[in-house]
């Protein structure tokens, strides 16, 4: 398999999904304690 | 940028594709649409009451030979076995051959291949509903046996893929015989189409469910997979050395959804059909020793926290059948360890439907994952080289079998939240179209196996995907997934049970 170098867009991607995944956690995390109490 | 591929490694270039990838990619891929379409359309008459697939066939687990094949419709259960079988071979036989002509492939020499293609790839699987590779633990007593392998139905993709690895390496003569049917990308592609049917209807029921458990279901997975996915295709990446071909589909296979996720990204980013079967065959063999592990540690771990226990056995373990059964289990695990140690008798079903729910919500995203990342590979990563990429190209180079995904998705989520009395029928329909749906996975298990050579396969890295796919799985995903599960479901308890 021949060596391919993480492309800046990957490193985008790979940046977003986690950065979004933190970022949603706070705001889910609020929306179901406020709004879907268990 | 990386250049664009047009011809496979690892799999023998000699044996399915008779026109250049490009040109044919697009033809066969409006096909696939054409005729996932044209299956769902007449599979949405059981909307109106007629069971129109009613008649196709079903395989059950089995121990006695004679129970492997029914009829789906207990309407038909006057027709034997063998010819719901020969009914549906027949049905295939003719759109499938009606069509190959339109990709400049003999009507006649596709039937005849397709005949041996078929029945082949339907022994392996019918082997694999065999009881004791298939049934996981729930279902052991049902068939009076005291050991199985768990491996679930899906057993039968293995057995399919091994059964065409054979075939295509050690009888070369046969494979050729066969070649004309050989076009896995194409079967996957229809078979994607029909899963977005099912799983609309599965999407509609969970939304039924109560709103808290769906609610929190859904945001713990909008978090596993936005973390899991870049995580794996980090790791892979950068401390594996996988190029992007084998990384996107092993990140959406570990991380979200096995199988279907694994064949939709691999499809979407227009990797080699052969990776994502193969991230396949070991999402479903680890799959094994989750669901022997993760219910008992959720037994030992999480008995107080039952609701957090379901929705983890939905996050970590990957294949639908393994992970509704894990729910399952824990299910029953749990209850009774709660009535043993402290008197408390929990509702049955509730720690199944987190599992469940969480499992239906992560197999709706991979329609719109898979559609994100062919945007980005079409526009960014791997764009025809040397000028900008406009619309138009957009769409010319973009999977449309996605499109059919999302519609038959859309139309039966729509249709099904409409009226929940549309329910039944929509479920009558859906089963029909499963029916089909993993008639063309397990072709296409088959068929990849066939144009396999395993010696590439074995350079190119297969060990080493089964090592990331160890580090990935038990370093970091199931641990995130108890981690997500615990954040949004800790302190919520299924109801008492009425005595």
């Amino acid at each position: 398999m021949p060596y391919e170098p993480l492309l800046p867009v990957e490193k985008r991607l790979i940046a977003w999904s986690l950065g979004l995944g933190i970022v949603l956690l706070g705001l889910l995390l609020w929306l179901s304690a406020a709004f879907f109490p268990g | 940028m990386a250049a664009p591929r047009h011809a496979p490694s690892g799999t023998d270039s000699a044996l399915p594709r008779s026109l250049p990838v490009s040109s044919f990619a697009l033809n066969e891929d409006w096909l696939a649409l054409l005729i996932g379409l044209l299956i769902f359309a007449v599979g949405a008459l059981a909307l109106t009451g007629t069971e129109v697939f009613g008649w196709g066939i079903k395989t059950n687990v089995w121990l006695d030979v004679g129970k492997a094949m029914t009829p789906l419709s207990a309407k038909f259960g006057h027709l034997p076995g063998w010819a719901a079988l020969g009914l549906t071979y027949l049905v295939l036989t003719t759109v499938l051959s009606a069509a190959a002509g339109f990709i400049g492939v003999s009507r006649t020499r596709f039937a005849a291949a397709f005949t041996a293609v078929f029945f082949l790839s339907y022994f392996c699987y019918a082997l694999g509903s065999f009881a004791h590779i298939a049934a996981t633990p729930d279902q052991l007593k049902k068939f009076g046996i005291t050991w199985s392998l768990n491996l679930t139905g899906e057993a039968g993709f293995i057995i399919a893929l091994v059964a065409g690895l054979i075939v295509g390496n050690f009888f070369p003569g046969v494979a050729a015989l066969l070649r004309e049917a050989i076009r896995p990308e194409w079967y996957i592609k229809i078979a994607i189409v029909l899963l977005g049917a099912g799983l609309g209807v599965k999407s509609a029921e969970a939304l039924g469910l109560a709103s808290a458990v769906m609610f929190r279901g859904l945001c713990a997975i909008v978090e596993a997979y936005l973390i899991y996915w870049a995580l794996v295709y980090f790791v892979a990446r950068k401390y594996f050395g996988f190029s992007r071909e084998w990384a996107a589909p092993l990140a959406s296979g570990i991380s979200i959804c096995g199988v279907s996720a694994a064949i939709a990204t691999g499809a979407a980013i227009r990797a080699r059909p052969v990776i994502p079967i193969m991230v396949s065959s070991l999402v479903v063999i680890f799959a094994v020793f989750e669901l022997l592990l993760l219910p008992f540690a959720a037994k030992h771990f999480l008995s107080h926290e039952p609701m957090v226990a379901g929705a983890w056995m939905g996050l970590a373990v990957k294949t639908d059948g393994a992970a509704v059964a894990s729910g399952a289990i824990t299910d029953g695990l749990i209850r009774a360890q709660a009535l043993a140690q402290d008197g408390v008798a929990y509702k049955e079903g509730w720690i199944t439907m987190a599992a469940t729910t969480v499992k239906v919500f992560i197999d709706v995203f991979i329609g719109i994952w898979s559609f994100v990342l062919a945007v980005i590979w079409c526009t960014k990563i791997e764009p025809e080289a040397g000028h900008r990429v406009r619309v138009v190209e957009i769409w010319e180079r973009f999977p449309k079998f996605i499109l059919g995904y999302m519609l038959t998705f859309g139309l039966l989520l729509t249709y099904c939240l409409a009226d929940k009395a549309h329910l039944p029928a929509a479920k009558t329909m859906t089963a029909g179209t499963d029916l089909f749906r993993v008639l063309f996975f397990v072709l296409t298990f088959f068929t990849i196996g066939v144009t396999s050579n395993f010696r590439k396969l074995w350079a190119e890295g297969i060990g080493r995907l089964a090592a990331v796919y160890v580090v990935c799985l038990f370093g970091f995903i199931i641990w995130i997934g108890l981690a997500i599960s615990w954040l949004f479901f800790h302190g919520v308890k299924p109801p008492l049970a009425t005595p």
